[in-house]
């Protein structure tokens, strides 16, 4: 199956919704199936989407199952020398697009050497991984570490012939580690192997195929291990693991029991700031800089600080029981004073981020935080252009085409005939020009309504030069033009639009799914859109959603395939 | 003359010797190079964001210069220390002019194919792989064929030893590495620690013979069981293509290891310590450092001969640095090269940015000059030095400034690979394709075709083929 692009989908999705549809819900009725489900006999299923059975762990969940299978207080931080996972797409775990390089395979190697070392050489830290009621000696104490301690390791039950391996490795341990204690070199031995175990490094997904069907279901095990790595970037818990031992997986209602713990876990919500940092491009605002004569005011500090406040506000409203209304629209943020000197806030001293109230203001969601205002600016000036891609490609997921390569730069500000930046992006880009047909109608109506916010994102009414800003504008919403005064009242017009629902929708399939989306995932992808949009379903309930969806707990045995190419030039 | 198993490798001027502990493969024979023994590699090197060379444009109707040219030499034909340090001083590539004999300086290089989305994603792609791509910008765009170091060192490398990838920039950044590709879609991660790299390569280090023994022992004990879980998996039939090659390819990442020779002398410990005096590699400040130290773990690979081919990617995509000149720390370099402070089409300009791109040319190739001068410190077993054992590569993935164009994208070669290619001559490929430099510079090192042959047949099959025959020495 091809993966589609965001505009792709995008497209399909709209070609989708205009289609007479077929089979459940409010699908409607017709003969065929529509893409995304398989009808047999009046009967219709999803389809899941073509992924790789043997997504690899990323860095970040390398660390975390690490931590938790060894029991370790902290994150090991032996990542910090791994060659870096290779970029591609928005979302670092993407686990189909990340290989084991021969530079990779060698730190697995010394990372599994070093932790064996530091868990086998303290008593205590290897007391915490050896399963309870172990037998105190003999045979069966060593069959029954790795037969339990392996299957944390491999998040699934050891085949008999894996036991008998591992088994025979861990004989070898009073060989190859003479000065230890038999049982403890064997561990240590087994720990190298174990931690470099295709089994380990891979969440394999080995249910057969059924020979014709669209799909598999997947095994408890292998839908524990989905559903940990999705909610929580980390392995299952012994509870988790224990609902797969006994079966409750297997039923809607018990898969839902344990979603909804584990979604009360902070690490659910963890995961989700990671996804909302992504999605943002967060990591980007560290780097920011500004002319320190034009904005005194921001300083490292508050580069920090704007990070910070989309973590802290992401979490307020998955806690909250928030969805993509509160997100865009909450009239409230957090700051510390160095992020409350650019919000123009009085009586916020110090280093401490709090929850600020932002009624009163023109401001609301995170468009109208500084951090996003600020990474789509340039040092001295703001920047409509970057601001308008941005939402249209990270908000809306409108088919925006890409920039021509020769782009002529904005022609500089003539001192004696002083303009705002809007007449001056509208006389280079706006009607009548050359790029009138997409900055015209897309990107900068919607630039043009963060013009009351400078190059820190600080608020203004005028410009460097006096002038007025005007950042009101209209933006057709699938053909539907809606008008608006400022951020403010288009971020709320943002919250309202299915675009907006259908894209949060598609980002969070690809981060939680940890793959690109397909034309199968179309089904999914609007009962999301549907409880976001019309039933202000949480974030909370989107994942949920997510994870208890049909082609979650299913693997496609279609074939991943290649991409076209371009022309020559 | 028989291949060196090592050499000895003096790190600057009150080195000593490193011996060479690093890890051999003998998991399976290395396959027989090409060619005689003579160890050859090929490095390369790539900047971002265009070079200031000379620019044609219409003002009122009148096509004239709008930029000079600051970038190549004057005349085509040999070059010479002497025209360097004369006439053509002005040119940014007269930082190369110590070297004037041992280099080809080569326009009249084309990106082969067009980039519909970000230029910088889509051109960066294809500069070693010269294959079609998947358009996308930021890091969506990707190759979908593999680059030639990879190429290189599937051909001459021991099994499963990579080629090297470096970068010197952040990890967090619009467009990441992009430099290597391993196949369709398999970008290469890039090591961004010098330390880190030069750690990987030694791997064992001074423990005592016996330990050492137990170690290999050991590892090579797990490395079995690993290698028999993955060809288990390999081996079941309802596995899909794309899954099995990831899993084949990383079995063959698996090398059983011996112990080739172990003695570190101590400046082991000195070039180590030097390795990690920068506490932050991915920082701003220290970007021409860490290029630096990438280039000097580039020599020791050469000289231990480590590996046959490696790559160092300059800053991000659109190479984002402030880079120092004098006392003066520049605007971001992507900046610059836009000519106004913004990543964008609107921003103000930046005074006089057609000279301070000028002088970043001039900083990117006084940093590939370190390279060259590591290399040449070094007397090679076949006479000449080490720089005249490979090639060194320069290149942009971009040919200029403002436009980003894709033709006469500027390419420097360094070394002659043995005598395999002419130096001291600035050439005009006259409009070739990256995949005819790549074949020059593939077949130069000891890469074959599959019938044995010149490699003549790399990056896209829809491109004409062969090598560029002024750079092949006669």
């Amino acid at each position: 199956m091809r993966e589609l692009t965001r505009h792709g989908l995008s497209l399909a999705a709209l070609a989708l919704a205009a289609a007479p549809l077929g089979c459940v819900g409010d699908l409607g009725s017709g003969p065929a199936a529509p893409e995304g489900f398989e009808c047999v006999g009046g009967a219709c299923v999803e389809l899941a989407a073509s992924s790789s059975r043997f997504p690899r762990l990323s860095e970040e969940q390398w660390e975390n199952t690490v931590r938790d299978l060894l029991r370790l207080e902290t994150r090991s931080g032996l990542t910090a020398t791994f060659p870096p996972d290779a970029p591609s797409g928005l979302f670092d775990n993407n686990g189909a697009e990340l290989s084991v390089s021969g530079d990779l395979r060698l730190e697995y190697q010394r990372a599994a050497e070093r932790l064996a070392e530091q868990v086998t050489s303290d008593t205590a830290a290897l007391m915490r991984i050896l399963p309870s009621g172990l037998p105190a000696s003999g045979e069966a104490r060593v069959q029954g570490f790795v037969e339990r301690f392996g299957a944390r390791v491999y998040r699934r039950t050891l085949s008999s012939s894996e036991v008998a391996t591992y088994t025979a490795l861990f004989a070898r341990g009073t060989e190859l580690y003479p000065d230890l204690d038999p049982f403890v070199a064997g561990v240590r031995l087994s720990l190298e192997a174990m931690l470099q175990s295709p089994h380990f490094v891979y969440r394999a997904e080995l249910a057969p195929h059924v020979e014709g069907a669209p799909s598999t279901l997947l095994t408890a095990h292998e839908l524990a291990s989905r559903l940990s790595y999705a909610l929580w970037g980390t392995m299952p818990d012994d509870d988790l693991f224990e609902a797969a031992a006994s079966g409750a997986l297997d039923s809607s209602e018990g898969l839902g029991v344990e979603v909804d713990r584990m979604l009360e876990d902070p690490r659910a919500e963890d995961m989700l700031v990671r996804y909302h940092e992504q999605l943002l491009s967060v990591r980007t605002y560290g780097d920011l800089s500004r002319s320190s004569t034009l904005f005194p005011a921001f300083s490292p500090e508050a580069r920090t600080a704007m990070g910070d406040e989309v973590r802290l506000f992401v979490r307020d409203v998955f806690e909250e029981g928030g969805g993509v209304r509160e997100l865009l629209t909450a009239r409230y943020t957090y700051a510390n004073e160095a992020l409350a000197e650019i919000y123009g806030l009085d009586g916020v001293s110090g280093p401490e981020m709090r929850r600020v109230s932002l009624e009163g203001s023109r401001r609301g969601g995170l468009l109208t935080m500084p951090g996003f205002l600020a990474a789509n600016s340039s040092s001295t000036e703001s920047d409509p252009i970057h601001r308008g891609v941005f939402v249209n490609h990270r908000i809306l997921c409108a088919p925006l085409p890409a920039p021509p390569m020769l782009v002529e730069p904005l022609p500089a500000e003539d001192p004696s005939m002083p303009r705002t930046m809007r007449q001056r992006v509208t006389l280079h880009t706006g009607p009548g020009t050359c790029g009138a047909s997409c900055h015209a109608t897309m990107i900068n109506p919607i630039g043009f309504a963060f013009e009351q916010f400078d190059a820190v994102g600080a608020f203004r009414e005028r410009d460097r030069n006096g002038l007025e800003i005007d950042a009101a504008d209209a933006y057709a919403f699938r053909g539907q033009v809606r008008s608006y005064e400022d951020a403010l009242e288009l971020s709320a017009i943002l919250a309202e639009q299915r675009m907006t629902h259908s894209c949060y929708a598609e980002h969070l399939l690809q981060f939680v799914h940890g793959r690109a989306p397909a034309q199968s995932d179309e089904v999914l992808l609007r009962r999301l859109t549907r409880a976001s949009l019309n039933d202000s379903t949480s974030l909370r309930g989107l994942v949920r959603v997510l994870v208890t969806s049909e082609t979650f707990r299913q693997r496609s045995t279609r074939e991943l395939d290649e991409l076209p190419s371009l022309e020559m030039e | 003359m028989p291949r060196l198993d090592r050499r000895r490798f003096l790190l600057g001027l009150g080195g000593v010797a490193v011996a060479l502990p690093f890890l051999e493969s003998i998991h399976s024979p290395p396959r027989a190079s090409a060619g005689p023994d003579r160890f050859r590699f090929a490095f390369f090197v790539r900047a971002g964001n265009g070079v200031a060379q000379r620019q044609r444009g219409w003002v009122d109707g009148v096509e004239q210069d709008i930029e000079p040219e600051r970038f190549w030499p004057r005349e085509l034909g040999r070059i010479s220390s002497d025209s360097f340090r004369g006439a053509d001083s002005d040119r940014a590539t007269s930082e190369l002019g110590a070297f004037a004999d041992r280099i080809s300086l080569v326009r009249g290089v084309n990106r082969p194919f067009n980039t519909p989305s970000c230029g910088h994603s889509d051109s960066i792609v294809q500069l070693l792989t010269s294959a079609q791509i998947v358009s996308g910008s930021a890091n969506d765009a990707a190759a979908l064929d593999k680059s030639i170091d990879w190429r290189i060192a599937e051909q001459l490398n021991p099994p499963g030893r990579d080629p090297m990838t470096l970068m010197a920039g952040p990890r967090d950044a619009y467009i990441r590495e992009n430099l290597s590709w391993r196949g369709a879609r398999e970008r290469t991660p890039a090591e961004r620690s010098p330390l880190n790299q030069y750690m990987r390569m030694m791997g064992i280090t001074s423990a005592p013979p016996d330990i050492q023994e137990r170690v290999i022992t050991r590892q090579n004990s797990v490395n079995d069981l690993v290698r028999d879980e993955l060809q288990a998996l390999v081996s079941r039939r309802d596995l899909g293509v794309v899954d099995r090659r990831r899993l084949t390819q990383h079995m063959e990442a698996i090398r059983d290891t011996e112990i080739s020779l172990l003695s570190c002398e101590s400046t082991h410990a000195d070039f180590m310590s030097r390795l990690g005096e920068i506490s932050n590699v991915e920082a701003n400040d220290v970007r021409v450092d860490v290029v630096e130290r990438h280039m000097e773990v580039l020599a020791l690979a050469a000289a231990c001969n480590y590996t046959h081919a490696g790559t160092l990617q300059v800053g991000e995509g659109n190479d984002q640095t402030q880079y120092q000149i004098g006392s003066t720390r520049l605007p971001r370099f992507h900046w610059i090269s836009h000519r106004i402070y913004s990543d964008g089409a609107e921003g103000e300009t930046i005074p006089d940015a057609a000279t301070l791109h000028h002088q970043v040319d001039r900083l990117q190739l006084s940093m590939f000059r370190h390279l060259l001068t590591r290399l040449d410190m070094h007397e090679s077993p076949y006479g000449g030095s080490m720089l005249d054992d490979g090639v060194c590569v320069w290149m942009n993935d971009l040919s200029n400034g403002p436009p980003h164009g894709g033709n006469n994208v500027p390419w420097i070669l360094a070394g002659s690979a043995g005598g395999r290619l002419r130096t001291g001559q600035y050439v005009d490929a006259g409009g070739v394709h990256y995949n005819r430099m790549l074949n020059t510079i593939g077949t130069a090192v000891g890469c074959t075709n599959d019938s044995g042959g010149a490699l003549e047949d790399f990056g896209d099959a829809g491109l004409t083929r062969g090598r560029v025959e002024a750079l092949v020495a006669g």
